[in-house]
């Protein structure tokens, strides 16, 4: 299988002026054409770091960032809150990406309509944000990422401003709509049971400085199954207890 | 004899009293404010019309109204209205484009902002009365020096507030901007604008009446027309009914130049 992205040694530190914090010290992952890999560590352990290295908000001080071999790849990224802007319609928000990248075209249009009317926001499409539920909000962000055409998705925990019902619900629409567009995903969070449920894999991190533990496959016998679904199955538990006894175990040793 | 009975509020529903009461008090309130006005007008006419207090020194309703009419009558009240009124809009229409231009430039070059912060504290901290002087030197006396001592008093807080709004933006949302593609002059035009529209709309309403001190101020200094003149010729030939009269009219202005961005903030400022 194809990797779309490879982290090398990947090392950076924070810099005040006391002193030098490092944040990530040589992790290395790769991650597959089509994989959702989640991402989980303590709180504070330089996740979101991460994510910003691999969309190029910030510059590693060692390392090397591959996209599919190249140099650049189109990325999109899902923030913790949604973010939508409240003096735009939801139709505006979702364009805001592309009239930014001056690809506002009559196809680009197009495909926001047909997102739109796919994921249950055609009728929103000229309500303002305080309009919306908490879940078409996050929908609603997730289409303007999503318009951008990106190869690769990033998400910041971006449930973890809902409440736990819209939160159930919500990362299931996610899901199903990040696997039927066929992107290639990266979730950052600290709910191990989200991980689990979501992804094919989690990389679990050790606290500040972040390095990787270890990484376990997600292998459930159903593969249909949606995450809501997953959380009811046998292996589910199983790896709830794996993934919780690491993150112990790595607590006690530091 | 008919009766005015108060309504009988055991026969009303919770919802009718509550409403009831909710229209009462606003209508008490309005009475008073009124009431108010009234009873310092027809004080001040009977203790002048009786001789309590000199009407020389103090005027009077009625001779103020005179006055009024009088003025009205051979057009020099509305040339003096309009001087002042002009060169109000002018500074304030100044401020507001200066304050956000500068605000911008400021955000925009961070170090130049950290580089100018002192600075304009200082100005802004000047009473600019004392600068009113110098304007003249430089400006010569009239509608110039007027227009930049209404600016003086409003711009350099103006600025101040509208970057300190920038600063404050969610820097998550500046992030955003950032991932999907934009650049710093998207943040800009995409966010910091739009986002602050609240913060200047009620910035304008400040400044619209720190401009009017500062054109007072310009032609109590530097004036031959405008009421500010008007208040200082009246008080230095001992014309009292044109200085309270002028007086009379800057509380309307001031009054009617409030509501009037207040409408505007209203209408722009939140449902769009």
């Amino acid at each position: 299988m194809q990797s779309i992205l490879t982290l090398q040694e990947i090392c950076y530190s924070y810099h005040t002026l006391q002193k030098e914090v490092p944040a990530i010290q040589k992790i290395s992952f790769d991650l597959h054409q089509g994989e959702f890999l989640s991402i989980i560590g303590p709180s504070g352990c330089g996740k979101s770091t991460l994510l910003n290295l691999i969309c190029r908000l910030q510059k590693p001080d060692s390392g090397e960032i591959f996209y599919r071999g190249k140099e650049d790849i189109p990325i999109g990224y899902m923030l913790q809150r949604d973010h939508l802007l409240e003096w735009r319609t939801v139709t505006q928000n979702i364009l805001l990406g592309l009239e930014m990248q001056k690809k506002d075209t009559k196809e680009a249009r197009e495909k926001a309509e047909d997102l739109l009317k796919t994921y249950q926001l055609w009728e929103f499409r000229d309500a303002y944000p305080r309009q919306l539920s908490g879940g078409m909000r996050q929908r609603a962000a997730l289409i303007r990422t999503l318009l951008t055409d990106p190869d690769l998705l990033l998400l910041d925990e971006p449930f973890s401003a809902l409440d736990y019902q819209t939160r159930l619900s919500v990362s299931d629409d996610i899901y199903q709509i990040i696997r039927r567009e066929g992107k290639s995903a990266v979730l950052v969070t600290h709910d191990i049971s989200e991980a689990i449920s979501m992804s094919d894999r989690v990389l679990i991190l050790s606290a500040c400085p972040a390095r990787v533990l270890t990484c376990i496959p997600m292998l459930f016998a159903d593969r249909q199954a949606t995450p809501l679904e997953k959380r009811s199955l046998p292996e589910f538990n199983e790896y709830f207890n794996k993934i919780w006894r690491e993150l112990h175990e790595a607590k006690q040793t530091a | 004899m008919k009766q005015n009975r108060p309504p009988d509020l055991q026969a009303m529903s919770k919802q009718e009293q509550f409403i009831y009461n909710h229209q009462r008090r606003k209508h008490r309130i309005t009475v008073w404010k009124l009431a108010i006005l009234l009873a310092f007008l027809a004080q001040w006419e009977l203790t002048t019309r009786f001789d309590l207090v000199n009407s020389f020194i103090f005027s009077s309703p009625s001779r103020i109204l005179n006055t009024c009419i009088e003025m009205a009558e051979n057009g020099q009240l509305f040339f003096h209205i309009g001087i002042t009124l002009g060169e109000t809009l002018v500074s304030f229409f100044l401020v507001t484009v200066i304050s956000i231009l500068a605000s911008m430039l400021l955000w925009y070059f961070t170090m130049a902002s950290e580089i100018a912060e002192p600075y304009l504290v200082i100005l802004n901290s000047l009473p600019k009365s004392a600068l009113a002087p110098l304007f003249i030197v430089w400006f010569g006396t009239g509608f110039k020096t007027i227009v930049i001592a209404g600016i003086s008093v409003a711009i350099f807080g103006s600025v101040i507030n509208l970057y300190q709004y920038f600063r404050q933006t969610d820097p998550e949302l500046i992030k955003l901007i950032y991932t999907l593609g934009g650049g710093r002059r998207q943040v800009l035009t995409k966010v910091l604008l739009p986002g602050s529209l609240p913060a200047i709309l009620s910035g304008m309403k400040v400044n619209i009446g720190l401009c009017l001190v500062g054109v007072i101020i310009g032609e109590f200094l530097a004036a031959r027309q405008g009421l500010g003149y008007l208040i200082i010729y009246g008080s230095q030939v001992f014309k009292l009914d044109w200085v309270l009269m002028a007086i009379f009219i800057l509380c309307v202005i001031a009054m009617g130049l409030y509501k009037g961005v207040e409408y505007l903030e209203k209408h722009w400022g939140t449902d769009r």
